[in-house]
């Protein structure tokens, strides 16, 4: 009767030790960002607002010369949908200034609307051609709050303190 | 002057008795027997007769002193190498046969050279023959009358080709005919087999067919005070 | 004779209990590759279960109700698309091909699943397959009433071609739910073994029109089955992010695979659950081989002491107890085969009725090769025990019966 006591737990051992092998054959990620890391879903650069309040992240499609700006919240892991129907920046490229207004972008499959939306976007010819620039946000309303002045570069960002990039 | 086939020395065994003490059952200063030769040990029950014989048969370790057979010192083996030796050189005949019930005739007979030197299925069916059960080779003990039964036993106790048969009783369960044919051919197989026979019996009519009879309790030092005790 | 010899005599001494003990390690094993394979080939197959796309695009919900429901043809649907989401999708420059599929009609419990014929022109369901039609069929005409019917519900409702049938509304049978309309058979699939073969096929726009359906969704969709552009895993990935996470109108099921290989990680301790049943049944019947056999040393006693009176060593016996008690086992797993043969030819059917998919069960398994030697093994460990009685045996003693 002994041994049959020493086999039951053997095997409860060696079972509850895992012997189902697909328990962690876990599917491929099909999300972006894991848990806490900063990482801007489009791989874009990413613009802190405030105390790491809201991020935007610009992307530039050089090709078409199209900037876009999705808004994000502060672990840069959900779209915010913000009522502007645009903003502004301030460029400085190569000595001159340039303005771009980015409008809102309103998106049938994501069911965003203008006045309520994460993307926005601006098309210039010299984006086509720049791939490094300063510039600033002039002014942003997200969820009441304002930020004005947001400096930052293209594509470095303006993250000073580089939190787990 | 060639050695004596088994030759016993200053043999002694005990056992414990039910109390915790120890009773001495054989006690044998002195005992030899030659090659193909046929004696008898007359003892009654209690003279040790089955436990000298399980000692030279090497079933039971002595507490002291030898047993050579065939110029081996049984008492002196470790148990597997006397196992061996009595697979190869001795035959037995029980009492009550102990024969296997879930085999056959031949089987069994096949049994008693299965552990010693080889299986030869030609020379058991030779044996089974000679005993007259050559119609009998796939029957079962318990198709058998006592006095086949104890053929079967004899065949069995030869199909290692044995140096030496120990017979315990090998007439006690069977009646006047068969046990006279039986001892007959016990005899006659161990003659033929070129076997020296050492049989222990009560039977007067057993022992007046034997030219050499010894009496046990005379061999055997601890049957004596048994008896007097 | 033997050793064998002697093994093979005593288990025929002992037929019943031989018997019966073999027999509870044939249900043990049985049990145990059953679990095994079913679960290993389940998986494989119900992950591996695509027809041919790789992503679903539905009404907002869970992904899993949304891959069941347009890929295997269970569940409700979450809800309903627009046309135009169906044509955004279909216009993606990364998408090979978008099928858009409709249901909610049924034909005594099997789906009407209406769909445009990319599905069967377009579509390889597994890799270089086409859905085939039996001889003596046809595609059905998207402008007329006509059905194509999967292999599995024409032999169960015998259809043929040329039969005509009424539609009933809903996803369930309910016989006062008819359909005016009737259907004609034109095509019957050959079977392709996945979930296609337990719907009919007619076209989208007859789910859509069907009488008594909204005439205001006439012309939603309940899902659109998506396959992407070779090397367009990155497509994937930001269609992914886009629909589900930067959206919050539809769901983007991506890929289908991963989807159904999360359902089999929640369900994974169902599956733990019972691989300790056959555990626990594979312990119970070594047990009873030791109990069976150690029963029996009593009895066996003189036939032991017979033994070495011949000459039989001890570790002759205890090697003899061993072999009977692993020969008992190995005995049972041969038989185990047929038990094993048995219950998975009942799942894989209950699999197949139930969702059109099917597992091979025949094909070689690492556990039948593990299961027998274990089993084999824990029954040799269970004779040691009896083995060691029967090793302790005293000759002498046991020679002379005891009246």
């Amino acid at each position: 009767m002994k041994i049959i006591t020493l086999l039951g737990i053997g095997l409860a051992t060696a079972f509850l030790g895992g012997c189902s092998k697909t328990e962690n054959a876990a599917a491929p990620a099909n999300e972006v960002v894991q848990k806490h890391e900063h990482h801007p879903p489009h791989h874009g650069t990413p613009v802190v607002l405030g105390n790491e309040e809201y991020h935007v992240e610009f992307v530039l499609d050089a090709a078409t010369g199209k900037l876009q700006a999705y808004m994000l919240d502060g672990e840069l892991e959900n779209f915010v949908r913000i009522q502007p129907e645009s903003f502004n920046i301030a460029a400085r490229v190569s000595g001159r200034d340039e303005t771009m207004t980015l409008k809102a972008v309103a998106n049938a499959a994501t069911g965003e609307t203008i006045g309520d939306t994460s993307l926005f976007e601006v098309q210039a010819d010299w984006l086509k051609t720049v791939t490094n620039f300063d510039a600033a946000i002039g002014k942003i309303n997200v969820r009441g709050k304002s930020y004005t002045n947001v400096v930052f570069n293209f594509p470095k960002g303006n993250d000073t303190d580089e939190t787990g990039k | 002057m060639p050695e004596p086939l088994l030759h016993i020395r200053g043999l002694k065994k005990s056992f414990t008795t039910p109390d915790g003490g120890s009773q001495l059952i054989v006690d044998v200063p002195d005992f030899s027997l030659d090659a193909q030769i046929q004696i008898a040990l007359a003892g009654e029950s209690g003279s040790g007769k089955t436990t000298f014989l399980n000692l030279i048969a090497g079933i039971l370790k002595p507490d002291a002193g030898e047993i050579l057979l065939d110029g081996t010192d049984m008492a002196a083996l470790a148990e597997p190498k006397r196992d061996r030796l009595r697979a190869e050189k001795i035959g037995y005949i029980f009492q009550t046969f102990n024969l296997l019930q879930g085999y056959t005739c031949l089987e069994n007979v096949l049994l008693g050279m299965a552990f010693g030197a080889g299986v030869d299925k030609h020379f058991a069916e030779g044996l089974l023959k000679r005993v007259g059960l050559a119609d009998r080779l796939h029957h079962r003990p318990r198709q058998l009358s006592t006095g086949q039964q104890q053929r079967v036993a004899v065949a069995r106790a030869l199909a290692n080709k044995p140096k030496l048969v120990l017979a315990d009783e090998p007439t006690g369960n069977l009646d006047q005919k068969n046990a006279r044919e039986s001892l007959a051919l016990i005899r006659e197989a161990c003659r033929e087999n070129g076997a020296a026979l050492l049989i222990v019996s009560h039977d007067r009519e057993v022992l007046a067919q034997f030219d050499q009879v010894q009496q046990l309790d005379r061999i055997n030092q601890a049957a004596k005070t048994e008896a007097t005790a | 004779m033997n050793l064998w010899r002697i093994v093979f005599k005593s288990l025929r001494q002992h037929a019943l209990s031989t018997c019966v003990t073999a027999f509870s390690i044939a249900l043990a094993g049985g049990l145990l590759m059953s679990v095994w394979v079913v679960k290993e080939q389940s998986q494989a197959t119900f992950t591996g279960v695509n027809e041919g796309f790789d992503a679903v695009l539905g009404a907002r919900g869970s992904k899993l109700q949304l891959v069941l429901n347009a890929i295997f043809n269970l569940e409700a649907s979450p809800g309903n698309l627009a046309w135009s989401d169906y044509q955004d999708i279909k216009n993606n420059p990364s998408v090979e091909l978008a099928v858009p599929i409709a249901v909610g009609d049924n034909y005594h419990g099997f789906r009407l699943v209406g769909t445009s014929p990319e599905l069967f022109d377009k579509t390889e369901y597994a890799p270089g397959k086409k859905f085939e039609l039996q001889p003596g069929g046809a595609w059905f005409d998207p402008a007329r009433r006509d059905a194509v019917v999967g292999d599995f519900v024409a032999r169960k409702m015998n259809l043929k071609v040329g039969d005509t049938f009424h539609p009933f509304h809903g996803l369930i049978f309910n016989e006062n739910n008819q359909h005016s309309e009737t259907y004609v058979v034109v095509g019957i699939l050959k079977p392709s073994n996945t979930p296609a073969d337990r719907v009919i096929w007619i076209p989208l726009e007859g789910i859509q029109k069907m009488s008594g359906h909204d005439p205001r969704a006439a012309t939603d969709v309940s899902a659109v089955l998506v396959k992407l552009k070779a090397g367009s895993a990155i497509a994937g990935f930001q269609m992914d992010m886009m629909y589900n996470r930067q959206g919050n109108r539809l769901t983007f099921a991506w890929p289908i695979g991963s989807v159904m290989a999360e359902l089999f990680d929640k369900i994974g301790w169902f599956n733990r659950v019972l691989s300790l049943v056959s555990y626990l049944v594979a312990i119970v019947a070594t047990a009873s081989i030791l109990a069976g056999i150690y029963s029996s040393m009593n009895e066996r006693r003189r036939e032991i002491a017979i033994l070495r009176a011949l000459g039989a060593r001890r570790f002759n016996i205890f090697t003899a107890i061993l072999l009977e008690a692993a020969t008992i086992s190995a005995i049972g797993m041969a038989a185990a085969f047929v038990v094993y043969g048995v219950i998975v030819t009942v799942v894989a059917g209950v699999m197949r009725a139930q969702t059109g998919v099917v597992i091979d069960t025949l094909q070689f398994n690492a556990v039948m090769l593990w299961a027998p030697a274990a089993l084999i093994a824990l029954g040799a460990l269970a004779g040691i025990v009896p083995a060691l009685k029967a090793y302790r045996t005293d000759v002498a003693e046991n020679l002379t019966p005891h009246s």
